[in-house]
Parts: structure tokens; sequence; C-alpha cells
């Protein structure tokens, strides 16, 4: 199944065994996305939880 | 095998040009010259080729080169350069020059930058300053070659995309270059602001305004954007022996949208094996940095945006040495000459250093 990262824009291939609650990544940006939604071979992306570093601000 | 020379040998960009030509399927060396080691064996100047080469510097004699070599690169310091480059041409060498003396296309801009009238103005014109991932068709064709400053050629490769692309509404009048090099840069004689003590863990700001690289980011940004394009450029010596960080940024009336950058960038630079575009959203390397470079003819390019002043930073990080000098000299030799332009130096960078 394939899809676009909407970070970066890239292709985003979605394996045809995916379940829903899985995490995919953008191989560019590696935004994680986790799978909402299958229907009918169509799949549903939603940005998955990330933790953001301290970077001393 | 193309016969190669090298002036002016016995400097850091000189030994990266050996260590990588030694090491290119294509080519044999010739000749390195250097005024100071003639009859020297090039291993004891640069240890790192020891057991790899037995070859001698010899005298830097431009009769002997036009006899020995098919294509010269030339190391030589600014203002040097121009008054043995010239005889190289005119006898009908391809030359890839690595010093100022022929990257500006206007003779008006040498006294103002550099301290002088230029001798050969008729060469200006005929040498094409290369940046192969922007104007590589030009560099197949051309005879004479001058390769750009190492943070010049770094900062062209971030914003010529950015200045190409006239949706971003990008502010031509604003655009401020931050360069940090490691002590590399300043090349291989010791001075006291290069002595240990001095240099090691310095943020020194050595050029914080009038760069001379500015010239030619502007030289070759005003080309990418079709009008006039003003570059303010700050330089700060850090604690890194090789390796460049430029930030820049750039101002645009409405804020920009990543999607729309990345676009830009892709369209300029897919299938360009030397720009890796890197902005992760994980790890601890998620912008360029220099440090993931070192060793390779790579330029990491990168951006971040501040939609509240309108500002877009773009980021990117090359070797000084390699992408800055010697790697895409060879590259643009390896494009005048029809060879893929990997040849020779497509190695991985070394992590971690």
């Amino acid at each position: 199944m394939n899809t676009s990262c909407k970070e970066c824009g890239a292709a985003l291939a979605v394996p045809n065994d995916a379940i829903v609650g899985e995490i995919v990544s953008c191989k560019d940006c590696s935004t994680e996305y986790e799978v909402a939604e299958i229907t009918n071979g169509n799949v549903l992306l939603k940005p998955a939880e990330q933790v953001g570093e301290d970077w001393g601000e | 095998m193309v016969r190669v020379g090298v002036l002016a040998a016995s400097g850091y960009i000189g030994g990266e040009l050996l260590r990588l030509l030694l090491q290119h399927p294509e080519v044999e060396i010739t000749a390195a010259t250097s005024r100071k080691y003639a009859g020297e064996y090039v291993f004891r100047v640069h240890p790192n080729l020891r057991g790899i080469t037995e070859l001698k510097f010899s005298p830097n004699d431009p009769s002997k080169l036009t006899s020995s070599t098919d294509v010269v690169f030339a190391a030589l310091p600014h203002g040097e350069s121009v008054k043995i480059v010239p005889q190289l041409a005119d006898a009908g060498l391809r030359v890839i020059d690595l010093s100022a003396d022929f990257r500006l296309s206007d003779k008006g801009e040498y006294p103002s930058w550099y301290g002088y009238d230029h001798p050969r103005p008729d060469l200006l014109e005929k040498f094409v300053l290369s940046v192969p991932e922007i104007n590589r068709e030009q560099v197949k064709g051309a005879r004479l070659v001058a390769s750009p400053g190492c943070m010049a050629i770094t900062a062209i490769l971030a914003l010529a995309p950015l200045l190409k692309e006239k949706s971003l509404g990008i502010d031509r009048e604003h655009i401020v270059v931050d360069a940090k090099v490691g002590s590399s840069g300043a090349g291989g004689k010791p001075s006291l602001s290069t002595h240990f003590s001095e240099r090691f863990s310095v943020v020194r700001p050595y050029k914080p305004a009038g760069h001379r690289h500015a010239a030619e980011i502007e030289q070759v940004l005003a080309a990418m954007a079709g009008e006039k394009v003003k570059v303010s450029m700050s330089a700060h010596a850090v604690n890194m022996v090789r390796g460049i960080l430029i930030t820049s940024h750039l101002f645009t009336a409405t804020a920009v949208k990543p999607l729309d950058v990345w676009k830009v960038y892709r369209s300029m630079y897919t299938g360009s094996y030397f720009v890796r575009l890197v902005r992760d959203k994980q790890g601890p390397f998620r912008l360029p940095d220099p440090k993931l470079v070192v060793g390779s003819n790579f330029c990491d390019i990168g951006f971040e945006i501040e939609e509240r002043t309108g500002r877009l930073v773009a980021l990117s990080a090359t070797d000084n040495l390699i992408k800055g000098a010697a790697g895409n000299a060879i590259q643009s030799m390896n494009l005048m000459l029809g060879f893929d332009e990997k040849t020779g130096i497509a190695m991985a960078p070394l992590h971690p250093v």
C-alpha cells in the first residue's frame, strides 16, 4: 500500500500485511505514523506520538 | 590512463588530491610539484601515503608539466596560481584550479576582493566555476575549471535551489551566511593563531564581515535568481580539524511550508549522489553535521523554518578538504573526461570521528 509522508512528501510504502496500530516511518525524514484504519486496501495514517529531545532550551 | 599532475602538492589540499587520485582507476599521477620539497618523497610530507606511493615531489616547472600531463590540478595560493596557470591553459592542458584566481567571472571584482588587477581577464570567461550539482553540463564541456572555495560551495549548495525557486519569495537583499570551519581550512603553514594552545577549544570569529567567499556565492546565486543577490557572511574557526557547517538565514514575506522546501531541494538534487537531504525527526543527528561527512565528498543539506519571523534557516555540511576542495575538483575532472562523476570519490564518510 503506497501513500506519501505528510511532513516531507516522500513516498511511503505501508506493508500489505500491516495491521491497525502498527507504526511505519518515512525513510527520508523518519516521521512516524500509526496505521489508524485499513479499508479495502486503502490505509489511513495518523501521526504517531513522538518524544522530543531536551537540547537545553 | 589519463596523466595528471598536482601543482603545489605539499599542502593539505594537495595531499588530499594525491590520496584520492592514487586510488582513482582511470588516472596516473605523473607529477606532484613542490617548490619547498622538490626531490623529497611525497610520503615524508604526507605520512598517510607511506607504502602507497614512491612518488617524489618535482619543482613547479610549467614547461615540464605540459609534456608530462594531460590534466593539472593547481593547488597554489591565491595570487600565485594566476602566474603559472595561464601557461598551462595556453599550452592546451585541461586545468582544474583550486585557488580563487579564476573563480570570479568579472575582472572588476578582483581589485576589491583580492587586491590585484587580473593579468589575464581573457581567461576568466573560459573558466567554469564548477558546482557539478548545479552546472554539470557546463563542466562536461569545459577544459578549464575553477573549483569554488570550501565555504562558498557549502553555502551555494544549500542556497541555490532556494534562490532559483521564485515562489518561495526569498528576500534577495538580506541573506546571512554563518560559517564554522575546522583548522585544516587555514592550510598547512603554521602560525601563532594555528598553534595548538591558541587554536584548541576556540570559537573564534575570524572574519565577522567581508569574507571573500561572499563574492563567489553572490555570483552563483545571482545566476540562479536571474537578478542581483546580496550575501552577508561571517566565518568562525571552531574546534575541529576537518569540516564546515554553514548556517544560512533567509527571510520571506510569508512563512514557507516544510513540504515546499523539500520539493525545491528534491527538484534540483534528485539523482545527485553527493547531496543528501537531512531533516530527520529522530536520533542525535537531525540536521547536517560535519561530523557525518568527514572523509567523504558528500554535502548534507537540511533546513528549519521560524514562522514567527518569516525566517528560513538552511544548513549545510561538508568536509572542507574533499567536497570543499579536492573531491569537488576530481568530480569535475571526471565530468570533463567523460567518466562517471563518482569515480574514485564515492567513499562513505567516517564514523565515528
